[in-house]
């Protein structure tokens, strides 16, 4: 038995963010805010061609320039370091092209480091770089796609017979017999641009190597800094408890800040060489080469149904376009665009073939939403055609198909998903959009000859990643769980530490909010503890994947019930009461129907630290603090639908996005307004994603995309005000039922978007096949359709 | 993202200005409100030797009505010039276009020596100025030159600024200050450079005939291109639709427009054609 | 050659020696401990390093701080009190109008000055006055929420915070 939790809740309340005035008043300390005594600048030096062998390279310049304390080559590392590490292997007998941290005998991709100067500062260390001779020798490119598959095309490895580094099938049932027997198959096939994160702090990291003790600290703006640590470790040979990862303020992340880096390595190596600390920020323009890409991927993508609209199979293959080299999580992203195909459908067969194709470009990583962008931007477009084919609204397609809520735990080629109610959520959409008026208002425009449409979309969205097992049996060499420990100390304040990072999504909002209405305390109470692996719990994987509310929250909020247990016995000793008579409220425990007999959580802290004598119970172990592994069965599948309004300019080919709705259902919401942000921030992300962003490269593999006027990210003026509404399905494996809501924008924008434009356009003939959808792509589209129209 | 090393110098009137860009040599060069030299400066497109910083030139600063034109001296804040109610009373395209410019925060530093100097193909004060006639005022330890902006500038940032000139103002003729202006441009993302842009002027005489035209499509190759088979159309005729569309027709031809992530040349051809349909027809006053 | 300066930083004279080709936003930051700038893009396309130079918006990153000498620059740092932000600055945090906060004082300074400039906007022309500053985070909602917000404040109305309740 134990004492009443008598607090008011705190868990689903739009509580502002923890020290929030830091933000508004400039007090964040980023990683380029961390000053080191003796603290240098590094820079690298790039490779300014696709695909070059090294002949030679001439340091001695640069190493001669005042204010320069190392250079360091890949020479310099060579036998020092292992190739850089790889987390995921998901295709059966992938081949896994080594690289290391500087390039020993051969330039992949333009922007792959070459070398690195550790100098006093970074003006000195980017004149340095100017000063290093490099004699490259030409070799064939690799600059897409289509370079990678024509036969007898160009090589990104001279001892490989063709490009394509693994292949994965992913089938479910008798996907041929369910085409052999289809009333309608309709057909995509699509190409999705490369892109990036592009948080606006850029990656960065401090290496501080002590040559006397061998220590290495490393403050690194990270999502992933026990995986950092254990990855760090494993590349260097230093065994991982010399390593310390500490994590400033972290200026965003989405993914791209999950990935183990090159710069990590070198840093340290500078640091090692020139006996201080060494800080490699990267610059912006350098950003485009060195961060992880990702997105890229062809689909060519089937469907069966009857004629009735109810979907029988799903066939497809996807060539995800990776690099010259694997980058952490190697093919995992692409592979996961086959594992989540079927999204929030019912389909008994399915078959997708997963190709990992690598060209001369920089490593394919991670990014918001990892595979579920293209995964979902394909049974949309799918669902899409299936519906034009058989001349109904697409959401009859998908309401005759969604899981149905009796079906949970529902298997699809892969996942079990755990929960959902996937019906009421559409239902709630479309009572929504007919409340607002949609139908009406898009009617009116089109009356008035504007070319205006709505695109509705559907998406199951992969959360909590967190069954160690499940995953190390998928092929990720790391674990998934996490480890939360919540601690009271002598004066009653409650501290929870976590291996999260906060990269502004507000973690450390949502433990504090979980720590303290289990407590019993109010928020104020609370104070988290995060960014030292010294001193922070592990956390398995890192900040990504929509794990860090639903696991962290969970596991916080079991090591808090465990503490609780505990205060309730002090408690029950001073007040010489049984626990089942107590009740805890705002920190102060009392006897129910007698007030004036309490104790607060500072004595109970006191008793428990200080002055035990008399008070703290006998046989029991002094100190308060509960840690809590949460390892779970099973991952928590969140879900949305969305509807937007968009009008098209048919001349100019720009969409407008006029409005925005979509009902999300993350499981138990902890803060509203948190969600909210991860949702329209996310959706913000995808719409760029959607419209504007991408990485273009010309036919040599030479990037054309080295600033914020190339890369176009959107403005408050290209977003639509968003309403959101949100829906509560408990997870099953989750203690708490919270599920994930990182990745929920950037999945359903595009294929939103894109049944919204052809929806806008459909007089005419139009299918999307590209993403991003500019101006200039779809004024092609229309002018195809319209010239298309007028022969027939 | 750090400039190479350069000598500074900061003179205090426009002599020691001339003076220290001339000690400077080849290597010299005038820093205005930097809001495009810093950036090239910092991933080292551009390492000049020294920079001649006229930011307290406050001597170039200035919008003047003179006898024959007005005249905005080149540390002219864009914010300045956008605001001024001289301009928008005589020159309006000028404040219409530089609303266009970037963002507030760019307009309260960017000057128009600056842009001029810049001359990137896609900047609206290039291709205002090649659109209004205006001249180009060019001052030296030899003394000043003035040159139509119609041969000033050369290609994208490519200008016939010669070493140890500093552009000091530049001059729109008054006559300009009778047509009626219009200007307009498609961006991918809000106030960023154009794909294209078009800017339009029409002097109509009082019994209804145009008299003089302009008509400009920027952004869409290394220099702004004056239309002059259109301008030469519109002159004589009254305005109309089908005035407005033998123009249109005439753009193809006229422009031979580059490619990019932007768009090919069709498709600029296509932007140029809508966006001066809008022109036109506000400058013809038939919106 | 090194150069020296001295200005005005939030209201006390600073002084300092600097190479030329210092941007002033590494000036601010790593000279003066003004870290409330931030370098986001080095090309002024993003807005994270604005200040305000001689009473008019800046982008840090597009000045060298030696072109900077003698004027009067306010960071973000003097924008409000302890016990008095400013009613933007809380407007921010009552609306949950930043993420990571990388952005935001930028945001705060250019919404100040577009606040002086139009003191009523609408959420359209507050949209239009954030174009030229990039959140990657918020979706840019709750930022136009709690600029016109703020708005309302400064113009002596009550604070339109958002409900509380789930």
């Amino acid at each position: 038995m134990t004492l009443t939790n008598d607090q008011p809740s705190i868990i689903g309340k739009r509580v502002p963010r923890l020290d929030a005035e830091r933000f508004v008043t400039g007090r964040t300390q980023y990683l380029d805010d961390v000053v080191l005594a003796g603290m240098l600048e590094g820079a690298v030096l790039r490779s300014p061609h696709a695909h070059a062998r090294i002949v030679s390279i001439d340091t001695s310049k640069a190493e001669a320039l005042p204010g320069v304390f190392a250079v360091v080559t890949g020479d310099d590392l060579a036998g020092k370091v292992q190739p850089q590490p790889v987390i995921w292997h998901v295709f059966p007998g992938q081949r896994y092209p080594e690289y290391y941290a500087l390039a020993n005998d051969t330039a992949r991709w333009v922007g792959q480091p070459i070398a690195a100067v550790a100098a006093r500062d970074r003006y000195i260390a980017e004149d340095a770089l100017e000063l290093i001779e490099v004699v490259y020798e030409l070799k064939p490119v690799v600059a897409n796609l289509d370079d990678a598959l024509r036969p007898g095309g160009p090589k990104v490895f001279d001892d490989w017979d063709d490009n394509i580094g693994g292949v994965a099938v992913l089938p479910k049932g008798d996907t041929d017999k369910a085409f052999a027997e289809a009333d309608v198959i309709v057909k995509t096939s699509f190409d999705f641009g490369r892109q990036m994160g592009t948080p606006l702090e850029t990656r960065g990291v401090i290496a501080k190597w002590d040559p006397y003790s061998k220590n290495l600290d490393l403050w690194l703006s990270t999502q992933s800094p026990n995986l950092a640590r254990d990855l760090m470790g494993d590349t260097i040979g230093l065994s991982g408890d010399k390593i310390r990862i500490i994590t400033p303020d972290v200026g965003g992340g989405f993914g791209n800040k999950f990935d183990f880096y090159v710069e990590e390595v070198i840093a340290s190596f500078l640091s090692l060489k020139a006996g201080r600390p060494v800080k490699i920020l990267e610059a912006r323009d350098e950003s485009f080469v060195a961060n992880a890409h990702s997105r890229n991927a062809r689909i060519e993508g089937e469907m069966a149904a009857t004629k009735d609209g109810r979907i029988t199979g799903l066939r497809a293959t996807v060539y995800g376009v990776l690099g010259a080299a694997l980058g952490t999580v190697g093919g995992g992203p692409t592979w996961t665009i086959g594992g989540l195909m079927s999204g929030p459908y019912d389909i008994e067969n399915c078959e997708v073939t997963i190709k990992a194709v690598h060209t001369n470009l920089p490593p394919y990583g991670s990014y918001r939403g990892w595979g579920q962008p293209k995964a979902t931007f394909a049974h949309e477009r799918l669902v899409e055609l299936l519906a034009k084919e058989l001349g109904v609204p697409s959401n009859v397609i998908r309401r005759k198909n969604l899981i149905r809520d009796e079906q949970f735990p529902y298997l699809s080629q892969v996942f079990l998903y755990d929960s959902g109610q996937y019906l009421a959520c559409l239902d709630k959409l479309e009572k929504s959009v007919a409340e607002l008026g949609w139908e009406e208002q898009v009617a009116k425009a089109r009356a008035e000859g504007r070319s205006v449409g709505i695109g509705y979309c559907f998406h199951a969205e992969i959360s909590s990643f967190g069954p160690s097992r499940m995953f190390n049996g998928a092929g990720l060499t790391h674990s998934t769980m996490d480890e939360e420990v919540v601690r009271i100390d002598s004066s009653g304040g409650v501290t929870v530490l976590t291996g999260l990072t906060s990269m502004g999504q507000g973690v450390e909002t949502v433990l504090a909010q979980v720590a303290a209405e289990t407590l019993g305390v109010p928020l104020e109470a609370v104070t988290v503890v995060q960014g030292d692996t010294q001193a922070c719990p592990f956390t398995g994987y890192g900040t990504g994947a929509s794990r860090g509310a639903s696991m962290g929250g969970s596991a916080v909020m079991q090591a808090a019930t465990k503490l609780r247990e505990k205060v309730s016995r002090v408690a029950a000793n001073i007040l010489e009461a049984s626990p089942q008579d107590l009740e805890i409220r705002d920190g102060v425990i009392s006897v129910k129907g007698v007030p004036a007999k309490s104790v607060t959580m500072r004595d109970i802290g006191d008793a428990a630290y200080r002055r035990l004598l008399g008070v703290f119970p006998e046989g029991e172990e002094p100190t308060l603090e509960e840690r809590f592994v949460h390892d779970p069965e099973n991952v928590a599948f969140s879900n949305g639908t969305s509807a937007a309004v968009v009008e098209v300019d048919r001349i100019t080919g720009k969409t407008t996005i006029l409005k925005w709705l979509i009902v999300h259902d993350c499981g138990r919401v902890i803060n509203p307004t948190i969600v909210e942000g991860q949702v329209i921030g996310g959706l913000a992300q995808g719409i760029g994603g959607a419209l504007m962003e991408e990485l273009v490269y010309d036919a040599d593999g030479r990037p054309l995309t080295h600033d914020f006027h190339d890369y176009q990210m959107p403005y408050a003026t290209e977003i639509p005000e968003m309403i959101l509404h949100h829906m509560e399905t408990p997870a099953v494996s989750i203690k708490g039922g919270f599920k994930g809501v990182g990745e929920c924008g950037t999945i359903a924008a595009a294929p939103t978007i894109a049944a919204a434009i052809e929806a806008a356009l459909d007089d005419l003939d139009i299918t999307i096949a590209q993403v991003p959808m500019t101006p200039s792509r779809i004024r092609t589209l229309i002018t195809e359709a319209e010239k298309k129209a007028a022969q027939a | 993202m750090k400039a190479a090393k350069f000598d500074y110098v900061r003179p205090a009137s426009l002599a020691e200005a001339t003076a220290a860009l001339a000690s400077a040599g080849i290597g010299g060069r005038v820093l205005a409100g930097g809001q495009s030299l810093v950036p090239q400066m910092a991933v080292r497109e551009l390492t000049p030797s020294a920079l001649v910083d006229l930011r307290r030139l406050s001597e170039l600063d200035f919008i003047e009505l003179r006898s024959d034109h007005v005249a905005i001296g080149a540390m002219t804040r864009h914010r300045t010039a956008e605001i001024s109610a001289l301009l928008a009373e005589l020159v309006p395209l000028v404040p219409l276009a530089l609303a266009r410019v970037a963002y507030p925060t760019v307009r309260n530093q960017g000057t128009s020596g600056g842009s001029l100097v810049n001359a990137d193909h896609r900047a609206e004060l290039p291709a205002v100025a090649i659109t209004l006639g205006a001249s180009i005022v060019l001052a030296s330890v030899a003394g000043q030159r003035v040159v139509p902006a119609s041969e000033f500038f050369l290609g994208d940032r490519q200008t016939t600024l010669a070493p140890g000139e500093i552009l000091t103002e530049w001059r729109i003729p008054l006559e300009m200050s009778k047509y009626r202006w219009a200007m307009d441009e498609f961006t991918q993302r809000h106030r960023d450079f154009p794909v294209t842009a078009s800017y339009a002027g029409v002097l109509l005489g009082p019994d209804g005939v145009i008299k003089d035209a302009r008509l400009t499509i920027g952004a869409t190759a290394p220099v702004a291109v004056r239309v002059a088979a259109g301008e030469a159309l519109l002159v004589g005729r009254t305005p109309s639709e089908e005035l407005v569309d033998a123009v249109l027709d005439i753009l193809p031809g006229a422009l031979d427009p580059v490619s990019d992530r932007f768009g090919d040349a069709e498709y600029r051809i296509t932007l140029a054609q809508k966006l001066t349909r809008g022109t036109l027809r506000a400058a013809l006053g038939i919106a | 050659m090194a150069e020296e300066i001295s200005l005005t930083l939030n209201g006390r004279v600073v002084e300092g020696s600097v190479e030329p080709r210092k941007t002033l936003v590494d000036f601010l930051r790593h000279d003066c401990g003004t870290s409330g700038v931030r370098a986001g893009c080095e090309h002024g396309a993003c807005g994270a390093c604005t200040v305000v130079v001689d009473g008019a918006t800046a982008r840090s990153c597009l000045m060298f701080a030696v072109s900077a000498d003698g004027s009067d620059i306010q960071t973000v740092e003097s924008m409000g009190e302890v016990d008095a932000l400013h009613p933007l600055q809380q407007s921010f945090i009552d609306h949950h109008a930043f993420q990571c906060g990388f952005c935001t004082s930028g945001m705060l300074l250019t919404m100040r000055e577009f606040l002086d400039r139009s003191p009523d906007p609408d959420a359209q022309e507050i949209r239009e006055a954030l174009a030229g500053s990039v959140c990657r985070c918020t979706g840019y909602q709750f930022i136009v929420d709690a600029v016109l917000d703020a708005a309302g404040r400064l113009r002596g109305e009550a604070p339109r915070v958002p409900v509380q309740e789930h």
